[in-house]
């Protein structure tokens, strides 16, 4: 995207566009400074994709060399953190594959990974109790962590970048080389998902939701 | 948030008619859910939402359906946030391309600064990082002017560091050791100045190209000498506070800090005075690198090794000296005929120049003795005046026409310099070309025997040593000729058969053993005598270090050191001493 006189001012006000070009001018301080600065954004960000502490790591990491092996061909664009994290996309997408084709080390690493899902029979019993006061907080999370593990790579990549990251559907669609209408499309189905997943564990309370809805997680 | 907005009531003519252009690729899809999560990310436009809005007032289903969407979204907030581990963005630094154990292609120095590089260089591809910008360039330009010496060193600080911004993100990580030991706040207080230079060879180098003098103010350069009160100012600055300081310090690669301790060491293990002189040229050079443009800065930080950076500041420094020059010296310039004549130009000035700011150094400390139209010591003693011939004559060499172990021109230089001394009843010149000369040719006792100055007196060694050429025209000079041999022994890893020259207590002539044994051990302290004592049978370390201690205890060494204490000639005659020096 072609940048004015008037969007090229507003993108050098802000401070990580400006860090940026200071990383492309191979400023090894501002290198440092952009890696304290987004590494808890990028570290949630691939810990809520891959489920997996040392991977998510990894997978930042990864995106921070990216960054630094093509700083010289950044350009300021509207947002610093859109590019980031289109590199970050591309990165997850690449990881999240690669797992799917290797499902034996997908499988032996969910088993050791302490934010994997625990097989579901362990937590079958209460999976249709409403009240979520009655999970453990941590059970709550293995639940959540396995609904986002049955989206497909792409929805979850949406669904992350929407929740945490807080982007919309037109910078998700920036970031995901997808139109704002495909993004639509994917985080509803995403959501229509997780709803189903997770439905059984929601208070539908304040609303005082209608008689025939408050059973909805058996409807799917 | 949009998801919290509340269905308003909206009258139930409102149609829901979720666009069709609106399908997804998966035209099965639930077009009503998408749009109602569309419409709970706030993501539907004015006219949708009113619609969507009407639709929930209606239909209790639909209102279900998006109360369950957004809870069972704002679930994933129970979700741990999975944080980075402590030493993330150190371990990610430590990875970036050019990799510790793979030296730079880049760098055309092997020392330590390659690692320095190293580790937090780029990639070859790209424009190397070199070992000192890469912890360079966060500063801002900026000019020098006189009255921001504070200021500058703030920003010299961030300059030659740059990891400082980085430091304050990076102290949690390591958290501030706030119990430095007494050298390593040494250290860190001295950061500022330290910092854009490489170790202390380099800063020796720095002071002996004479760059840096505490009178380049007389040059009429724009580096001048931050007095020291400025810089103690500058110290208890916010930005110079030991907390932020030590952070910047740890905040280095370890490569660098070692480096840096080192260096700090190395310059507090000097005598006082040579100390204080070194510290001096590093605040001048300090000061006069933050005034410089930003390339010329970037071009100086950017050398790839200390030689070449010493080299880009000498032709700095050459540069800006011409353009100082004044106009009618610079037309003279602009009209040589050719390079060799501008060349010749510029060194014959300079060589005016040093003169005239030698004289006024001179002058400056001895402005007392000027003002009352006094002679100055040791010439206003004709004993002294005695002795100091003998000096000449016997140590120097220099006899009638003969120009002894100085070169020609040096010995006439003095001749001249004594004429105008009887002439004028200015002695001060005369005294100062004789402390040159002295210092530049030091002696050493000689052996009781003949001293060893001939190629045949070595017989066969001599085939083993490099034939220098030079140890031909030394042949005949004491020490000159003998300290190439040992030199050039040391080199061969070769023993010698016999000593070189006196080594230990006994070997020594008469006044000489008499001033060692009498004067000197007895002064000694046990320290001293044990490191004297330990260098018995080297040679010519024994004496050198005999000459050092004496030096030391302001003892002038019979027949081999000019008369009379040698602080006092140093005081008088040393013109680049520091001017602050208390004294």
């Amino acid at each position: 995207m072609p940048i004015g006189q008037t969007s090229a001012m507003m993108a050098l006000r802000d401070p990580d566009i400006r860090l940026m070009l200071r990383v492309r001018d191979d400023d090894a301080a501002a290198f440092a400074e952009l890696v304290e600065r987004f590494q808890h954004r990028l570290v949630a960000i691939m810990g809520h994709l891959v489920g997996r502490h040392d991977e998510a790591e990894d997978l930042a990491q990864e995106v921070f060399l990216r960054v630094y092996r093509i700083r010289k061909k950044y350009r300021p664009t509207a947002k610093f953190s859109t590019w980031l994290f289109t590199i970050a996309n591309n990165l997850a997408l690449n990881a999240l594959r690669d797992r799917q084709r290797r499902p034996l080390v997908l499988l032996e690493v969910h088993e050791s990974g302490p934010l994997g899902p625990r097989p579901a029979e362990n937590l079958a019993p209460t999976r249709d109790q409403p009240p979520t006061q009655q999970l453990q907080q941590q059970e709550l999370a293995q639940m959540i962590r396995e609904a986002l593990e049955g989206l497909s790579e792409r929805q979850r990549i949406a669904i992350v970048l929407n929740k945490f990251e807080d982007m919309n559907y037109a910078e998700i669609g920036e970031v995901m080389g997808l139109s704002t209408k495909a993004v639509k499309s994917l985080l509803s189905r995403a959501r229509s998902k997780l709803r189903e997943a997770l439905q059984g564990y929601i208070y539908m309370d304040g609303e005082a939701p209608p008689e025939n809805v408050t059973a909805g997680s058996g409807e799917s | 948030m949009a998801d919290e907005r509340k269905p308003d009531p909206i009258p139930d003519d409102a149609i829901v008619r979720p666009a069709g252009g609106d399908a997804d690729r998966d035209d099965e899809f639930d077009t009503e859910e998408t749009e109602l999560v569309a419409y709970l990310d706030g993501e539907l436009n004015e006219a949708d939402a009113r619609r969507i809005e009407a639709h929930l007032a209606r239909d209790p289903q639909a209102r279900a359906k998006a109360l369950a969407l957004k809870k069972t979204y704002d679930l994933l907030e129970y979700l741990p946030r999975p944080e980075p581990s402590p030493n993330f963005a150190s371990r990610t630094l430590d990875r970036i391309p050019t990799s510790k154990s793979a030296p730079s292609p880049a760098l055309s120095s092997p020392s330590p600064r390659g690692a320095l590089a190293a580790s937090h260089g780029s990639a070859p591809s790209a424009t190397p990082l070199s070992p000192v910008s890469s912890y360079a360039l966060a500063s801002p330009p900026a000019r020098w002017r006189p009255w921001l010496v504070g200021g500058a060193f703030a920003v010299i600080l961030a300059m030659g560091l740059g990891y400082f911004g980085d430091a304050a993100v990076r102290s949690y990580l390591h958290p501030p050791d706030t119990s430095l030991s007494f050298e390593e706040s040494r250290l860190v207080e001295n950061l500022p100045l330290y910092s854009g230079v490489d170790d202390y060879d380099f800063l020796v180098k720095l002071a002996d190209s004479d760059k840096f003098a505490p009178d380049a103010v007389l040059l009429g350069m724009p580096s001048v000498v931050a007095p020291a009160a400025v810089v103690q100012a500058a110290a208890s600055q916010p930005w110079g506070n030991d907390h932020k300081l030590a952070d910047a310090f740890k905040a280095l690669p370890t490569a660098r800090q070692d480096q840096l301790r080192d260096l700090d060491r190395k310059l507090y293990s000097q005598s006082p005075a040579e100390r204080a002189r070194l510290y001096q040229v590093l605040e001048s050079y300090a000061v006069w690198l933050h005034g410089l443009d930003e390339p010329e800065r970037k071009a100086i930080l950017d050398a790839a090794s200390p030689a070449l950076r010493l080299a880009k500041i000498h032709s700095i420094r050459e540069h800006l000296w011409q353009q100082q020059l004044p106009a009618t010296l610079r037309n003279l310039l602009d009209k040589a005929e050719n390079d060799q004549k501008r060349a010749d130009l510029v060194q014959q000035w300079k060589t005016e120049e040093q003169d005239r700011r030698r004289n006024w150094m001179l002058a400056r400390q001895n402005w007392e003795t000027i003002r009352a139209g006094r002679v100055p010591w040791p010439f206003d003693n004709e004993a002294m005046k005695n002795e100091v011939n003998e000096f000449i004559r016997s140590v120097l060499r220099i006899d009638g026409n003969s120009s002894g172990r100085v070169t020609p021109t040096e010995a006439q230089m003095l001749r001249e310099a004594r004429e105008f001394a009887e002439k004028n009843n200015a002695w001060l010149w005369y005294g100062s070309d004789l402390y040159y000369l002295a210092n530049k040719y030091p002696a050493l006792p000689e052996p009781i025997g003949t001293p060893i100055t001939r190629i045949e007196d070595l017989s066969k060694f001599a085939k083993k040593l490099t034939d220098r050429k030079n140890l031909r025209d030394a042949q005949g000079k004491w020490p000159e000729f003998t300290l190439m041999i040992a030199e050039d022994a040391a080199r061969a890893k070769l023993t010698l058969p016999f000593s070189l020259g006196p080594s230990r207590p006994g070997e020594f002539r008469p006044p000489i053993e008499a001033f060692l044994t009498k004067t000197l051990l007895p002064r000694l302290t046990p320290a001293e005598r044990d490191i004297l004592k330990s260098l018995e049978g080297k040679w010519p370390e024994y004496p050198r270090k005999m000459l050092d201690l004496a030096r030391k205890h302001d003892l002038p060494v019979p027949g081999i050191t000019l008369p009379g204490s040698p602080r006092k000639w140093e005081n008088t005659y040393q013109p680049s001493r520091p001017l602050t020096r208390p004294n």
